[in-house]
């Protein structure tokens, strides 16, 4: 917001205003953030396991590890695949599904509402169990409806091949809903004015959608989108944990799961908080390089 | 001057023995770390934990309950240690104790008996109970419960694959012409063998056939899991699983197929006695036997179960700790623990007392199939090192690598073989 | 337009129950009697309610959801004002560093639990803040989401409102409190039920930093029933999750409610 007043109050000298304004978050943001990200990047240089008196100092032998071991390639790959996934249920599905009951009565729209999202506030570990059974090959519903309609279903959790989408479907259904009323609520909230006016002017279907809705819709599309892409790895990981533990023999895992099992699991810290910080690089690089892009698309411009 | 320095020695004297008496009188509070679900064991503890305290007024006993069994626990606890906030007692899956051992501070319980008990408390287990509770020759806690492999089956299968439910197979070959059978007949699986990234199964079928997990060669330690014995057990398992004969699916899976009659028989710890009966009960007739044997070979079963480990750091709440172990492991609390929940009891005698379990036993014939299986118990192999952990993955890799036929038992378990010895990298062994 | 209506209705429907069939089986499995857990493929496969009595008999109910909704009113409300104040300053001031410090709140959106869960431990537990609210809460509060949230919406508040506020003489907490919150009344709702959400789905989190059962959140009791050795009562823990859902979804009806009613006022009060 740049008018005449507020530029007036900006010549006047640093204020410290905004500062204090920021202090409070700042300050959970450095403890519980940043803090543990320095320190995870401290551990990262050795050969520990937060616990005992042994520690050793191996610089960035850790990383050298990780780029030389296949695993971790696949790794890498199987987390792009979820973050890929995730944008179709978590980004894709959502907004369809809002423009299509947005066509309805208010109703209906009610309705739909709460039935799209109850999976959202269900328990996700039992969930991940109940996904189990259905899974379960040869007597679980999905494979008996499968079958019932001539397929030959595969053992969804023991395939390599299949495994990975079946554990992700359950981390996008899980969310489906929370990203489907997002995506509702930014729609509706859409200026009915700008939107008639255009429609007056004649504007219709494709354009009318390029042209004034895409851009006036553009804050819920960016949330949309920064939210499928990051919480993919943390809403995976639940049903991970639950289903797979990664399996069968790592085809699940992902950056984020791997990162834990070498923590949590083996104990490997060191191992674990190269993984971590490599984890942070990527994504963090991913996410500021969209949010540049797509603020300088944003017609408000630059702040 | 003097007698007023007297009068202050001597009465300060006396406020320090009161208050000394008080601070003894306090009562300790510890902590008791434990995996018990309320459908597992969970109202046999409190019922411990009760009685303990109405003997021993002076000690609180704190449960706590911790998720995702044993691996929830240890991750707790590491978490704690690095804290400085260290629990008194704690059930330590027997996978875990080398780690643990190895890497945690604790106190050992050789070292407490010791101190407490004269040396005599241990001495009561037979001494292949007594390893379960050591590494490399150092008793550092307490062996507490134990379960074994065994076979549950579900006869109203066996009888409509014509099978007879009163002769369940001995052996694996017998089983796998059970399996055929009841493939042929019922089209469901023969079994289900527990599939977890413990390693547990799979180390039951290699030590029975003969192999063991770890070697001590040279005086250093070696993966055993690419011997022929090794191999042979996995080739069977996986085998069968690509036939169509076993189930191959994530623990949770294989017990929701058994629970729906999908699978004829699953192979899974005793401690799931009571949840098993429960749950079938109404369903299907619920039956136990033995673990397959190869042939005419002794079986080795791993022994599955915890060990109960101290982490205190006060001598106050060490002692407070060991009474409390001495109760759990005694025949009384023995009793109730194995009547709650499905664990063996590790003194032998309790289960031809008339006081204490003789009556139990026998009207569990399932139960007693545990016991029957007693002397085959072998400790747990945990790898070494502090890439122990690690380690035991690879092996679980290869598992399913074979089952799910993406590798032959064979390769995988030499793949498996090889990142192990990295990973061991050189510990030395002592036998 | 009705046949069209018609036809997204029922393409939505099947949506709507496809989505739902997972906890349909949830529900049906809590209501089995032992005997008929997954005796069946349809979720129904028998009647009781002894499995719900189990469960309320053996925990403290009342109890754990007291905590679990302590736990995240606490976060949402701290995270919705840690996230206004902070949002304000990136859009009422220019000011030196300002980018940077946006983009730290960016960054922060990408730190998983796994690095950030142990050593917000250790400081917790160093605070003797181990089992309280405080310690489960705090550690919450870091407003990545919020902040971003919150800037761009209030960047696209119509200027001449904030200007004609000015010249009134209103700035600083007023402004914020006067002016853009109410008028962002849908936004700040949604961003409540967000933190709210994701409060209530912690589980690892309070498992490990309230792990004294008269602490325990709701996704941490209903573990009582699964796993370990002796394996899951299936019947109680799915009656337990159903449970535990139950006070969430009253709370999102409730609230959505409000979130409609502000929405039909017309989207963004000018």
């Amino acid at each position: 917001m740049r008018s005449r007043a507020l530029g007036e109050a900006w010549r006047r000298g640093l204020e410290p205003a905004p500062y204090l304004y920021l202090a409070p978050a700042l300050l959970f943001l450095g403890l519980f953030v940043y803090w543990p990200l320095l320190y995870n990047g401290w551990i990262s240089l050795h050969e520990w396991n937060l616990v005992s008196p042994d520690r050793r100092f191996v610089g960035l032998a850790n990383f050298a590890a990780l780029f030389q071991d296949p695993g971790f390639h696949r790794l890498l790959w199987q987390t792009l695949l979820y973050v890929l996934l995730a944008l179709v249920g978590n980004f894709a599905l959502p907004l369809l599904l809002a423009l299509a009951t947005l066509a309805l009565s208010p109703r209906l729209q009610d309705l739909f509402q709460t039935l799209f999202f109850l999976p959202t506030i269900a328990a996700a570990s039992v969930a991940s169990l109940v996904w189990l059974y259905l899974y379960l090959p040869a007597v679980g519903p999905l494979a008996q409806s499968l079958r019932g309609l001539g397929l030959d279903p595969p053992n969804f959790l023991g395939s390599p091949a299949w495994a990975l989408p079946a554990v992700s479907l359950v981390a996008n259904w899980k969310y489906l809903g929370f990203h489907y009323l997002v995506a509702l609520a930014g729609i509706k909230a859409l200026p009915q004015e700008v939107v008639e006016a255009a429609r007056v002017d004649g504007a219709e279907g494709w354009p009318l959608l390029q042209r004034i809705l895409l851009p006036l819709l553009a804050p819920t599309l960016v949330f949309l989108f920064l939210s499928a892409v990051t919480n993919a790895l943390d809403y995976a990981f639940i049903p991970i944990d639950v289903m797979t533990q990664g399996g069968p023999f790592g085809t699940t895992s992902n950056l984020m799961y791997g990162t834990y099992l070498e923590g949590f699991r083996f104990f490997r810290a060191g191992m674990a908080a190269a993984q971590a910080i490599l984890l942070v690089g990527i994504f963090a690089a991913f996410v500021l390089w969209q949010y540049r892009l797509l603020s300088r698309r944003d017609g408000y411009g630059a702040a | 001057m003097l007698r007023l320095l007297i009068a202050f020695l001597a009465s300060s004297t006396i406020a320090l023995i009161a208050l000394a008496h008080i601070a003894l009188a306090q009562p300790v509070t510890i902590q008791y770390w434990h995996i018990n679900t309320e459908a597992f064991g969970l109202p046999a503890l409190r019922e411990l934990i009760r009685r303990f305290e109405s003997q021993n007024p002076n000690i609180k006993v704190e449960e706590r309950f911790h998720a995702n069994a044993y691996t929830g626990l240890l991750q707790n606890l590491q978490a704690a240690l690095a804290a400085g906030n260290p629990p008194d007692v704690v059930q330590m899956g027997y996978l875990y104790i080398r780690y643990a051992a190895e890497n945690f501070p604790f106190v050992s319980a050789e070292e407490l008996d010791r101190r407490y008990t004269g040396g005599r408390w241990l001495k009561r287990y037979p001494s292949n109970i007594q390893e379960l509770g050591m590494v490399d020759g150092r008793m550092v806690a307490v062996p507490y419960s134990l379960s074994n492999i065994v076979t549950y089956y579900n006869a109203d299968l066996f009888r409509q694959a014509g099978l007879d439910p009163d002769r369940p197979p001995a052996t694996w070959e017998g089983w796998r012409r059970a399996a055929e059978a009841i493939k042929a007949r019922t089209g469901k699986y023969g079994f289900y063998l527990i599939l977890l990234d413990d390693n547990w199964a799979i180390e039951a079928l290699i030590r029975s056939n003969g192999g063991r997990l770890l070697v001590c060669e040279g005086g250093y330690y070696r993966a055993g899991v690419d011997s022929p014995q090794a191999v042979e057990a996995l080739a069977m398992w996986a085998d069968m699983v690509q036939r169509g004969l076993a189930l191959g699916s994530p623990l949770q899976q294989g017990e929701q197929a058994f629970l729906a009659g999908e699978s004829a028989a699953f192979m899974t710890t005793i401690a799931r006695r009571a949840g098993l009966e429960a749950q079938t009960k109404g369903r299907f007739e619920l039956r136990g036997a033995r673990f397959p044997t190869f042939g005419g070979k002794r079986p080795a079963l791993p022994g599955g179960g915890n060990v109960l480990m101290v982490f205190s750091k006060d001598p106050k709440r060490q002692e407070a700790a060991w009474r409390f172990i001495q109760y759990l492991t005694s025949p009384e609390g023995f009793t109730l623990w194995t009547k709650g929940t499905g664990y063996v009891p590790l003194l032998p005698e309790l289960a031809q007392d008339p006081r204490y379990l003789r009556d139990f036993i026998q009207q569990n014939p399932i139960q007693n199939v545990a016991l029957d299986q007693l002397p085959f118990t072998v400790p747990w192999t945990s790898f070494p090192g502090k890439d122990g952990l690690a380690a035991s993955q690879a092996l679980f890799r290869a598992t399913q690598k074979a089952l799910s036929g993406q590798a032959s038992a064979e390769a995988a378990l030499k793949d498996a073989a090889q990142e192990i010895n990295r990973l061991l990298g050189g510990e030395p062994c002592s036998e | 337009m009705v046949q069209r209506e018609a036809w997204l209705a029922a393409v939505l429907g099947v949506a709507a129950l496809v989505n739902l069939i997972p906890f349909l089986y949830q529900v049906g499995l809590s209501l089995a009697p032992p005997e008929r857990i997954f005796a069946s493929p349809w979720p129904f496969a028998g009647f009781t309610l002894e499995n719900y009595q189990y469960v309320l008999e053996k925990l403290p109910f009342g109890r754990y959801v007291w905590n679990t909704l302590v736990f995240a009113l606490g976060v949402s409300l701290g995270y919705l004002l840690l996230s206004l104040l902070a949002a304000y300053a990136f859009v009422r001031y220019r000011f030196p560093l300002q980018e940077t410090l946006f983009a730290l709140f960016l960054i922060s959106l990408m730190v998983p639990f796994v690095v950030t869960y142990l050593p917000s431990y250790l400081l917790v537990a160093q605070l003797g803040l181990l089992n309280t609210f405080p310690g489960l809460i705090l550690p919450m509060l870091t407003a990545g989401y919020g902040v971003f949230l919150l800037r761009q919406h209030f960047r696209h508040f119509p200027r001449e409102v904030l200007e004609a506020a000015l010249v009134d003489g209103a700035d600083g907490l007023t402004l914020l409190f006067r002016v853009l919150a109410p008028a962002s009344l849908a936004t700040l709702v949604a961003l409540f039920l967000i933190a709210l959400i994701g409060a209530w789905n912690q589980f690892v989190w309070p498992g490990l930093v309230a792990n004294r059962p008269e602490m325990y959140v709701l996704t941490v009791a209903v573990q009582r029933f699964a796993g370990g050795e002796g394996g899951s009562a299936w019947g109680p823990l799915m009656a337990a999750s159903v449970l535990a859902t139950l006070p969430a979804f009253l709370l999102f009806l409730l609230f959505r409610r409000a979130v409609i009613k502000t929405f039909m006022e017309g989207g963004i009060r000018g």
